[in-house]
């Protein structure tokens, strides 16, 4: 089976109590209101897409509708499109640099995300990040352990 | 580092403990799933201490998390990890002096943390051998925690050059 980072609870159950704990904090991402779930859904995309995860780049959650945005965000189209807003724009750039190396995350970078959602906003965009390019890693490393191309 | 000093701050209140003083404290409506997970990936996982501590410290490494790598948790030292040990767990690790089973584990975390697309067969008949279904499962939460914590420290900014080994206890759950 090739898994993506929802479908992965069922690849993870055997770990009992600590499988459960991990799902929960994935299910609190996406129902915090620090940073909105739609805004949190493209950066899902974009990371999913710098991994090369095709299987997670093709899922599409309800919260975000627009396939044109989508779209845009899988095809990096996002920075120069109307559709997005400053806000999404600012998570955006914070993604495509935590990405590739969070150590590269500079100030300028942090600051546009804290004027459009505070500091806690940032905080819970970084842990958000943390745990989507986690499950992004582990879908793909169980399917390839059970054959699967995770690519 | 790209930063000269934190991106954020700390709550206001302290609580006296380590995670929820930190600024994760912020991010209120997370922190308490967040500080459940962190301390079952040791107290819910069958996987011995030592082995756990090893994963830790892999990604760490990897990682350059300078916080994360300065710590040693007693509960993997009681079971017997040494710092001649630890020193062991760099890119040298597969021809190392290391076990058969602490190979395994570090080979584990490296498939993770370099190229998670391809597991090598040979790699996973050893797990298999050493470990059960729900081990390999822990290890793979636990590794997973592990790396969003440390990627997180990084992120935040306000990383030091370098600290002192320290040892700490498990935070209360």
């Amino acid at each position: 089976m090739r898994y993506d980072s929802d479908s992965l609870s069922a690849a993870l159950a055997p770990a009992g109590e600590l499988a459960r704990d991990f799902d929960a904090v994935w299910e609190r991402i996406w129902r915090q209101d620090h940073v909105p779930p739609r805004t949190l859904e493209l950066c899902r995309l974009r990371l999913a897409v710098l991994h090369g995860a095709t299987a997670e780049a093709g899922r599409e959650r309800a919260v975000e509708p627009d396939p044109q945005r989508r779209n845009a965000v899988r095809d990096g189209g996002y920075a120069r499109d109307a559709r997005f807003d400053d806000a999404e724009r600012a998570a955006l750039a914070f993604t495509e640099v935590y990405a590739q190396d969070p150590a590269a995350i500079d100030d300028a970078l942090a600051d546009a995300v804290k004027r459009h959602h505070g500091e806690a906003g940032l905080v819970c965009l970084i842990e958000a990040l943390g745990f989507i390019d986690a499950r992004i890693r582990l879908a793909m490393m169980i399917s390839a352990m059970t054959g699967e191309d995770a690519q | 580092m790209s930063s000269s000093g934190p991106r954020v701050g700390a709550p206001a209140r302290s609580s006296g403990h380590v995670m929820r003083d930190s600024s994760l404290g912020l991010a209120t409506q997370l922190i308490d799933a967040l500080v459940q997970l962190n301390g079952s990936v040791w107290r819910r996982n069958d996987v011995r201490p030592a082995l756990i501590e090893m994963l830790r410290l892999r990604n760490a490494r990897t990682v350059n998390c300078v916080f994360c790598k300065s710590v040693r948790y007693d509960v993997a030292r009681a079971d017997g990890l040494t710092e001649e040990t630890v020193e062991l767990i760099d890119d040298g690790f597969a021809t190392s002096t290391l076990g058969e089973v602490e190979k395994t584990v570090l080979g584990f975390a490296d498939a993770y943390l370099r190229n998670p697309g391809v597991f090598a067969p040979e790699l996973l008949a050893r797990l298999r051998a050493h470990f059960s279904s729900a081990q390999i499962c822990q290890m793979a939460i636990a590794l997973a925690t592990f790396s969003a914590s440390s990627r997180c420290a990084v992120a935040l900014g306000g990383m030091p050059e370098a600290l002192p080994v320290m040892e700490m206890s498990l935070p209360p759950a």
